[in-house]
C-alpha cells in the first residue's frame, strides 16, 4: 500500500533533508533526483488495478466501496502519467542547460538557481498530487502548491545571478524583494526599497548580490531579485491565477452544495443513479470549475496572461511554463472527464444550460422546450444535434484562430511561443470535445507530439534570441542546428511528411468522425473542419517567417557581428537531445505505430 | 526497380551532406542519370488499357505502402527523371553558394515527385503533394536571384497549402466514410453524387491550384520569375503536371458524374485561363514571365482536353502534357544562360542575339516553334489532337481555345524575333556563345520535341 506514495514519501524526505542540510542543489542533483523517483514511480506492483488509498495503516481496499470517502487515487493512467511527467522533468533540466560558451570562468552555482530548483521539487511534488487527487479539495491544494510555486518561479531573476563573481556587470536596477521561503508552501512577499539593502547600487559591487545570496543562504531566508519585465508577468500571472482559482473554489462550493459531496467518486455515482434535482446549478459549478483549467492551459477565454508571461520571464522558466503545468494538465483533464463522466459530460438539462446561456431571458429549462418559435427551435435544435461540448469545438477553433492570427504580429520569439502554445492547446482542447476513443487517442498522440516539439523549440531557443530578425544568416552560422530548427517549424506548421502533420490529421479526422456520426449534416461538417484548417494556415506563417530569416539572405559581415551569434555552439547534451526530438519528428512522421499503440495505451488506461 | 530507385535516392541524401562538393555532383549527376536508365526500363510494351494494376505495372510493396507504376504514371515518371540530370548539369560551374544544399534540396524534390506518382494511396499521394512545397519554398526562396523572391516563396507556399486544405477535407471524408484510403479499393467505391459534386470540387481545388486556372494563377509568374533556372526547370516541367496527374488519377476515376457535371465551368475557366494569359504576355518586360505565362495557357488547354469526354483528346493532352514539359524547360534553360552571361532578364536588353550567339538563337527559335505548336513538333501533334477531340464535345470551345494558336504565336514570335533578331542590343559588351555543357543540356530536349513531332507514335501507342 505504501509502495504506491514511495515517490511522495522520498520526495518530502529528500527536500527536507536538503533544506536542514542547506544544500544548494544544482542540476545534477535534480536529475538524479528525479531519476531515482521515476524508478520509484514506475517500480509499484499490480499496474493493473485501480487502488485508491483509504488509509495507509489499513489493508488494501481495493476497489473501495462508494461509501467510503477516499482522497487519494491510483491506477494505470496515473501511474503512467506520473513517469512520464518525472521524464519530462528531467528533459526540461537537460533543455536548459546553459551555454558554456558564454563565460569562460566555471560556472558558478547561483543561488537563483538552487532556490528554483527548491521550487521545482515542489512543484514535482504538487503534480503528483495533482495527478493522485479524488477530491475537489485535494486537487485545490495542489494546484495552488503548483501555481504558488510558479508566481515565485515567474518572478525570478535568473539573470542577475547567473554571473561568475568576477564579472562587473550593471544588474538592473530593481528593487529587490525578501522572501520568506519557510517549509510551509504560503511564502509571504514583503518589497524593500532598494535604499535599504544593499544589493541597490546599479552598477553592482563585483558579484555582490550573489555573494550575499550566497553567504545568507539558509532555510529561512533568501534573497530573490526582481527585474522589472519578470515582475510584471508574474504579477499578471498572479492576479489572473488568483482569480481563476476562486473561480474553481466557488465551482467546488456550488458542487458541494448540490451534491453535498466532494469527492470524485461519490461524485460519480450520484450522477450514475441519475440525481437530477437542480442540475443546473451542479453543472454551472462544474464550468467554473473547467475555468480553471482552461486559464492553466491557456485556452481561448482565459488566454489573454499567456504572452505576457511567456515573455516577461526567463527563458528557461518559459520552457517551464509551456512544458510542465501544460502537460499535467492536459494529461488530467481527460481522466477527470472520462471517469466523472457525467460530470462534464452530456445530460439533458445541459443542453438547457447552453440554450440558458446563450438566450437570456428564460429560467426555467422545461418551459423553453414548450413554447413556441424561436425557443424551442433552439434549444430543440441542440438537443436533437447532441453535442453540449460544441463549447468544446468553439473554444478549440477560437483558440486556434487567435493563436494564429495575434502571432503574426509579433517579432518577439517567446511572444510567438506563447501564441503557439495557444494555438495547440486549442487544438488538443478540439480533441477532448469530441469524447470517442479516437478523440483521446488523437489527442494523446498530439500531446507527446507538441511535448517533444516543445523540448526541441526550447533546447533551440536556448541562445537568448529576444527578436526573430536575429535569426538571420543561421544557416551560414551553423548548418545543422538550422536544419533541425527547420524542420522542427515545419512540423510545428503542419505540413507534411512531418509529424506535426500527422497530429493534426489525426485530431481532424477525429472530429470528423464526431461530426459525422452524430448524423449532422455535411455542411456543418465542412464548416467546422475547414475553420480549423485554415486558421492552423496562419500559423504557418510565422513559422515559415523564421525559417526564411534563416536561408533567404546574402550573408553580409554586420548580420555576423550581432552578439548574439557568437553563443551559437550549443553544449552536447542539449544538441543531442535537439537532433534526436527533430529525428523523432520525421520518423514520426513516416511511421507513428509506434506512438498510437502508447496514445492506444494511455487511452485504455483511463 | 523500383526499390532500387527509391534506395539510390535514399543513399543519394544520405551522401550529400558528408562529401566534398566536386565529388557530390558527379555522384549526384550519375545517380539521377542512372535513375533516369532505370525508368526507361520500365517502358511499357504492346498497348493496355490505362489504370490496369494486374496487368502492368511494376508494383512495389513496403510495409504497408504499396507503389506502382502504370501507364498512367509512367509518362510524368519519365519527364521527372529525365529533367533532373538537367537541374545538376546547369549548375556545374556555376559559383554557386552551398552546393551541396542545393543538391539534397533536388534529392528531395525528386524523392517526393516519385512518391507522388507511383503511390496508390490517397494519403501517401496527399503528403508528398504537400511535402513538395518545403523543398521548393526554400529553393525558390534561398538559391533565388533578387529580392522579390522571398514574396514569391511565401506566396507559392500559400497558394498550394491553402488550395490542399480542400483536398485534405475531401480526403478525410472519403477516410471517414469509405474507410481506406487505398486507391485501387476506392476506384471500385461508387460515390453518391451529391457527395461526387462535393468531392470534387474539394480535389479540383487544390488540383487547379497547382495547374494554374484562372483565378488561382497568379503564383505562376511570381514563383517562376524569382526562381533559379533550375526551380523554374522543375516547376515548369514537373510541378504544374501533378495537378493533372491528380485529376487524372483521382478526380476523373473516381467521380464520373460529377466530372461531366463540372465540364462546363472547368471549361470556362480553362478558356478564360489561356485567354487571359495569352494577352498577358503581350506585355511583359521580363523574359521569364512571358514564358510563364506560356505555361499557363499550355496547362490550361492541357485541362480542357482532359475534361472533354473523348478519348482523342485526352491523350492529345497527356501528350501535351509530356511536351511542354520538354519545352519551357529548355526555354527556361535558355534564359538561364543568357542570365548567366548578362544578369539581366529584361527583354529590351537582349535585341540581335542571332548575330552574336548562333547556336544558341537554334535552339531558341526552335523552342519558340514548338512553344506556338509548329508543325513538326510535338506540341503540335498533342494540340491538334485537343482540339480535334473538343470539336466533338464543344464546338464553341475548340473556336475560342483554338484562338490560342494565334495567340501563342503572337506572343512566341513577338519575343524571339526582339531577341534575337534586329539591331545588335548595344547593353551587350561582349559575347560568348554555349559551351558545350550547355549545348549538350539544351540538345537533348530539342532533338526529342522534334522526335515526337515527327514519330509521336513512340509515345502515344500506349496511350
Amino acid at each position: 500500500m505504501l509502495v504506491y506514495i514511495f515517490s511522495e514519501i522520498y520526495l518530502i524526505f529528500v527536500l527536507c533533508y536538503w533544506l536542514v542540510t542547506s544544500v544548494k542543489l544544482n542540476r545534477l542533483h535534480m536529475v538524479w533526483f528525479l531519476l531515482i523517483t521515476l524508478i520509484l514511480t514506475l517500480g509499484v506492483p499490480e499496474w493493473d488495478r485501480s487502488i485508491h488509498i483509504l488509509n495507509l495503516l489499513s489493508p488494501d481496499w481495493g476497489n473501495g466501496s462508494i461509501l467510503v470517502d477516499m482522497s487519494y487515487n491510483f491506477g494505470p493512467y496515473i501511474i503512467a502519467v506520473r513517469s512520464l511527467v518525472t521524464l519530462l522533468f528531467s528533459f526540461y533540466f537537460i533543455v536548459t542547460l546553459e551555454n558554456s560558451n558564454e563565460s569562460s570562468q566555471p560556472k558558478v552555482l547561483s543561488s537563483a538557481e538552487s532556490q528554483g530548483n527548491y521550487l521545482f521539487l515542489i512543484i514535482l511534488l504538487s503534480f503528483y498530487i495533482i495527478l493522485s487527487s479524488y477530491d475537489l479539495i485535494l486537487l485545490y491544494i495542489s494546484m495552488e502548491l503548483l501555481a504558488l510555486s510558479s508566481y515565485l518561479l515567474a518572478a525570478m531573476d535568473w539573470q542577475g545571478f547567473s554571473r561568475p563573481k568576477s564579472n562587473q556587470h550593471k544588474t538592473a536596477a530593481a528593487p529587490t524583494a525578501v522572501l520568506t521561503l519557510t517549509a510551509d508552501p504560503k511564502p509571504q512577499v514583503w518589497a524593500v526599497p532598494a535604499a535599504g539593502t544593499t544589493g541597490g547600487s546599479p552598477t553592482g559591487e563585483p558579484g555582490s548580490p550573489s555573494a550575499q545570496g550566497g553567504a545568507e543562504f539558509d532555510a529561512a531566508v533568501a534573497r530573490v531579485s526582481v527585474a522589472p519585465l519578470a515582475a510584471e508577468a508574474s504579477l499578471k500571472y498572479y492576479i489572473m491565477g488568483s482569480i481563476s482559482s476562486s473561480f474553481y473554489l466557488l465551482g467546488t462550493s456550488l458542487v458541494y452544495g448540490i451534491k453535498g459531496t466532494i469527492n470524485f467518486g461519490s461524485l460519480a455515482a450520484s450522477e450514475a443513479l441519475g440525481i437530477t434535482y437542480n442540475n443546473d446549478i451542479f453543472l454551472i459549478g462544474i464550468i467554473f470549475i473547467l475555468f480553471y483549467f482552461l486559464f492553466k492551459l491557456s485556452i481561448f477565454p482565459f488566454h489573454q496572461w499567456t504572452p505576457d508571461v511567456f515573455q516577461g520571464v526567463h527563458i528557461n522558466i518559459t520552457a517551464f511554463f509551456a512544458l510542465l503545468p501544460k502537460s499535467v494538465f492536459f494529461f488530467l483533464l481527460p481522466y477527470l472527464i472520462v471517469n466523472f463522466a457525467p460530470m462534464i459530460i452530456f445530460t439533458e438539462s445541459f443542453n438547457n444550460i447552453i440554450g440558458l446561456i446563450s438566450w437570456n431571458g428564460i429560467s426555467d429549462p422545461k418551459d423553453t422546450a414548450q413554447t413556441g418559435g424561436l425557443g424551442s427551435a433552439f434549444t430543440w435544435n441542440f438537443v436533437q444535434a447532441a453535442d453540449p461540448s460544441r463549447v468544446g469545438l468553439i473554444l478549440g477553433l477560437i483558440s486556434i484562430l487567435l493563436g494564429s492570427f495575434l502571432g503574426l504580429l509579433q517579432s518577439n520569439m517567446k511572444r510567438l511561443l506563447a501564441y503557439s502554445s495557444i494555438s495547440n492547446g486549442g487544438f488538443m482542447i478540439l480533441a477532448l470535445a469530441t469524447n470517442s476513443f479516437i478523440g483521446y487517442n488523437s489527442f494523446y498522440f498530439y500531446l507527446i507530439i507538441y511535448l517533444i516539439s516543445n523540448i526541441n523549440l526550447f533546447t533551440a531557443l536556448h541562445f537568448r534570441v529576444n527578436q526573430v530578425q536575429e535569426f538571420k544568416n543561421l544557416v551560414y552560422i551553423n548548418p545543422i542546428f538550422t536544419f533541425n530548427f527547420t524542420i522542427l517549424l515545419f512540423s510545428l506548421a503542419g505540413v507534411p511528411p512531418l509529424a506535426g502533420f500527422l497530429s493534426k490529421f489525426q485530431i481532424f479526422y477525429s472530429v470528423t468522425n464526431y461530426i459525422l456520426w452524430s448524423g449532422d449534416s455535411v455542411a456543418k461538417f465542412l464548416i467546422i473542419v475547414f475553420l480549423g484548417l485554415f486558421l492552423s494556415l496562419f500559423a504557418a506563417f510565422y513559422y515559415l517567417r523564421i525559417i526564411h530569416f534563416f536561408y533567404f539572405f546574402n550573408p553580409d559581415q554586420e548580420s555576423f557581428n550581432h552578439s548574439v551569434h557568437k553563443n551559437w555552439k550549443p553544449d552536447i547534451l542539449p544538441s543531442y537531445l535537439l537532433s534526436v526530438s527533430s529525428l523523432l519528428l520525421i520518423l514520426l512522421g513516416l511511421y507513428p505505430y509506434p506512438l498510437i499503440e502508447f496514445s492506444n495505451f494511455l487511452t485504455l488506461c483511463i | 526497380m523500383l526499390y532500387t530507385i527509391f534506395l539510390l535516392q535514399i543513399i543519394l541524401l544520405g551522401i550529400i551532406p558528408f562529401a566534398k562538393v566536386n565529388i557530390v555532383k558527379e555522384i549526384t549527376l550519375i545517380i539521377y542519370s542512372f535513375i533516369f536508365l532505370l525508368t526507361l526500363c520500365l517502358w511499357p510494351l504492346g498497348s493496355i488499357n490505362i489504370n490496369n494494376f494486374n496487368g502492368y505495372g511494376e508494383y512495389l510493396e513496403l510495409f504497408f505502402l504499396k507503389f506502382n507504376v502504370d501507364l498512367v504514371s509512367y509518362p510524368f515518371l519519365l519527364l521527372t527523371t529525365f529533367l533532373f540530370p538537367f537541374c545538376v548539369m546547369i549548375y556545374w560551374n556555376h559559383k554557386m553558394e552551398d552546393m551541396k544544399g542545393y543538391l539534397f534540396t533536388l534529392t528531395s524534390i525528386l524523392l517526393l515527385l516519385i512518391i507522388n506518382f507511383t503511390t496508390t494511396n490517397l494519403f501517401f499521394f496527399y503528403i508528398s503533394f504537400e511535402a513538395i512545397l518545403i523543398p521548393l519554398f526554400l529553393l525558390i526562396g534561398k538559391w533565388g536571384y533578387r529580392e522579390r523572391k522571398i514574396i514569391a516563396a511565401f506566396q507559392f507556399f500559400f497558394y498550394t497549402i491553402i488550395g490542399s486544405f480542400f483536398l485534405l477535407m475531401g480526403i478525410l471524408y472519403i477516410y471517414y466514410t469509405k474507410g481506406t484510403t487505398d486507391i485501387e479499393i476506392l476506384y471500385i467505391t461508387d460515390f453518391k453524387v451529391s457527395e461526387q459534386l462535393l468531392l470534387f470540387l474539394a480535389f479540383f481545388a487544390s488540383f487547379a491550384v497547382k495547374i494554374p486556372m484562372f483565378p488561382f494563377h497568379i503564383w505562376l509568374p511570381e514563383a517562376h520569375v524569382e526562381a533559379p533556372t533550375a526551380g523554374s526547370v522543375l516547376l515548369a516541367g514537373i510541378l504544374l503536371k501533378l495537378g493533372v496527374y491528380g485529376f487524372i488519377r483521382f478526380s476523373i476515376p473516381l467521380f464520373p458524374a460529377a466530372t461531366t457535371y463540372y465540364f462546363p465551368l472547368i471549361e470556362t475557366m480553362a478558356i478564360t485561363g489561356i485567354l487571359y494569359s495569352s494577352l498577358s504576355t503581350l506585355r511583359q518586360i521580363d523574359l521569364k514571365k512571358v514564358i510563364a505565362y506560356a505555361s499557363i495557357a499550355h496547362m490550361n488547354l492541357v485541362v480542357l482536353g482532359l475534361f472533354s469526354q473523348n478519348i482523342i483528346a485526352y491523350a492529345g493532352s497527356i501528350f501535351m502534357m509530356f511536351s511542354h514539359g520538354l519545352v519551357s524547360p529548355a526555354l527556361f534553360i535558355s534564359i538561364g544562360f543568357l542570365y548567366d552571361r548578362h544578369n539581366s532578364r529584361l527583354i529590351k536588353y537582349y535585341s540581335g542575339l542571332a548575330h552574336l550567339l548562333p547556336i544558341f538563337s537554334i535552339f531558341f527559335f526552335i523552342m519558340t516553334l514548338a512553344n506556338f505548336s509548329f508543325p513538326f513538333t510535338a506540341s503540335f501533334v498533342s494540340e491538334f489532337l485537343i482540339l480535334l477531340g473538343l470539336w466533338d464535345t464543344s464546338p464553341i470551345a475548340t473556336i475560342l481555345a483554338s484562338s490560342s494558336v494565334i495567340l501563342s504565336l503572337l506572343y512566341s514570335l513577338w519575343l524571339m524575333n526582339r531577341i534575337l533578331f534586329g539591331p545588335i542590343s548595344p547593353y551587350i559588351n561582349s559575347y560568348n556563345d554555349l559551351v558545350k555543357r550547355e549545348f549538350n543540356i539544351l540538345f537533348p530536349l530539342m532533338a526529342l520535341t522534334i522526335f515526337l513531332g515527327i514519330l509521336p507514335n513512340f509515345f502515344l501507342s500506349f496511350l
